[in-house]
């Protein structure tokens, strides 16, 4: 097929995208969260492998399953849970504006957009101390 | 080729507006240049530019109708794809072309290949029959007024468009897909759009709407791509299980 | 716009494309992506609710076993490894692609590489689930 831009010297996406960034040039606000969606997709991503790994110790007996869950009570632990939950909400709203953006096109999506980071926002805070609690 | 409507010898101010000046045709790369511009309210982009050439700083830029009608006028300002008539002026505005054609000089850049592309997709009502007759939906006519024969064609959405970056990728950008979409809509036209549509990059489009961002006269392209994505997945999914309109 | 049947067949062909026409992702891997995504917002919910509701503290494998003892809980689980493994591979995969690091050919092993590692880690998965609720 024949490509439009021929002259144009090639560049990829994230090259590209880490240049307009570094020379400080405005990007919109949609990109940003479009590489946002994506880099919380690869840290889960990770998260996920890592999860597996750390329940493995169960193939290494009982003993050691229950070492590993009583070091996962440790504050460490409990900072990075609060983190990850971040992550997870903030791919998985994304998402789901994404999903809804998708199903329903002429929904303004800004508004959108915005409506449910806030939403997000007081989903975590109200959810922060439950999690403590219970 | 001035049009200022408050006096210019009264400024309210003195901008400075940088501008990527580059020679293809001379050596060395582009480089940025500062000017000093006198300001006065509500004065556009545009008009900084033609008191610029008032002052024998002759920076080619293209024009035509000077008020966000003709699509002519697209460049990078500030970094982001907008029309220079209809962008205010403000201090230390940066002025560039736009990156994704070949740069022809200053501001200027060669935008022939989309005539050919637009060719190449035959964005025009492809019917062996013209004579027969058709009836034109309400719904469709709407659409027609309102969404596609907006589109100026100023390439605004092509810049924004991160999907579309480079050349290896098969998507060339929201806005032939909007042509696609309005060829779609025509009574006529009895080419299977959806199947261009699909080969032409609605899967590649991530849905950030920055082209729907950027777009002057408001049109969505993200959305329109929605739209033709939703009746692809309906036309498999028909396919897949044998039914579908004869 | 008038469209023939056979067309129905023929986009739902060409639009399986995986590394073939160099189309980054097609039709199919962006309908994986969007109905596990989609499934995964349901089950992700309803796994932090049994993760807080069905569990007691303080965690053991005594817990985790009785808890994977109910039929339902143990269907969201294996669910949730399968479909998580789905999403997140087919993402990985779509970022990969949309970098064009690779050529035609490379993308065919990526995309066979992925499959590979995803089937490794969903049997690791099972075996650990295995191993977790029989004890």
């Amino acid at each position: 097929m024949v490509s439009l831009h021929m002259s144009v010297p090639r560049k990829k996406v994230l090259r590209r995208f880490v240049e307009r960034t570094l020379q400080q040039e405005r990007l919109g606000f949609e990109a940003y969260v479009w590489a946002a969606h994506r880099i919380t997709g690869l840290l889960l991503l990770i998260f996920i492998i890592f999860h597996l790994f750390t329940l493995s110790s169960i193939l290494r007996g009982e003993v050691a399953y229950d070492r590993i869950l009583s070091f996962m009570e440790s504050p460490v632990v409990k900072v990075g849970e609060i983190m990850l939950l971040w992550v997870v909400l903030f791919h998985s709203l994304n998402g789901f504006r994404l999903i809804l953006l998708n199903l329903f096109p002429t929904i303004n999506h800004k508004r959108f957009a915005y409506s449910i980071s806030i939403m997000s926002l007081i989903l975590v805070s109200l959810s922060i101390p439950f999690i403590i609690w219970i | 080729m001035t049009c200022y409507i408050p006096s210019i010898d009264q400024p309210d101010d003195i901008y400075t507006i940088r501008i990527k000046r580059s020679d293809p045709e001379k050596k060395g790369g582009p480089e940025w240049v500062s000017y000093q511009v006198k300001f006065v309210k509500t004065m556009t982009v545009m008009e900084a530019l033609e008191y610029l050439w008032d002052q024998g700083e002759y920076i080619p830029f293209r024009a035509n109708c000077r008020e966000f009608t003709c699509g002519s006028c697209a460049m990078l300002i500030n970094g982001k794809p907008r029309l220079a008539c209809d962008t205010l002026l403000e201090n230390n505005m940066s002025l560039e072309p736009l990156s994704r054609f070949p740069v022809m000089k200053d501001l200027v850049v060669d935008t022939g290949m989309v005539k050919s592309k637009l060719k190449e997709l035959k964005y025009w009502p492809v019917s062996q029959d013209r004579s027969r007759e058709f009836n034109v939906a309400q719904r469709v006519l709407e659409d027609f007024r309102n969404i596609f024969s907006r589109c100026i064609e100023c390439y605004c959405c092509l810049e924004a468009c991160p999907a579309s970056a480079s050349e290896v990728s098969q998507f060339d950008g929201p806005m032939y897909l909007l042509q696609i979409a309005r060829a779609n809509l025509h009574p006529l036209d009895t080419m299977n759009r959806i199947r261009q549509a699909s080969e032409r990059g609605i899967w590649s489009c991530v849905s950030c709407f920055e082209c729907s961002d950027v777009c002057p006269v408001d049109l969505s392209p993200g959305e329109e791509i929605a739209k033709l994505r939703r009746q692809a997945i309906k036309m498999s999914l028909l396919g897949l299980f044998g039914l579908g309109k004869e | 716009m008038a469209t023939d049947k056979n067309d129905h067949m023929e986009i739902f062909l060409r639009a399986h494309s995986p590394g073939g026409d160099y189309q980054r992702i097609g039709l199919w891997g962006w309908l994986g992506l969007y109905t596990s995504g989609a499934i995964l917002l349901f089950l992700l919910l309803t796994h932090v609710g049994i993760i807080h509701f069905g569990t007691y503290e303080p965690l053991s494998i005594k817990t985790t076993q009785k808890a994977l003892g109910s039929p339902f809980i143990r269907t969201i689980e294996l669910s949730l490894l399968l479909l998580a493994l789905i999403h997140g591979l087919m993402g990985f995969r779509r970022i990969i692609l949309d970098l064009e690091i690779l050529q035609k050919k490379g993308n065919r092993w990526l995309s066979l590489c992925l499959v590979v590692l995803g089937v490794t880690l969903f049997i690791w998965g099972l075996f650990l689930f295995n191993g977790l609720s029989s004890g």
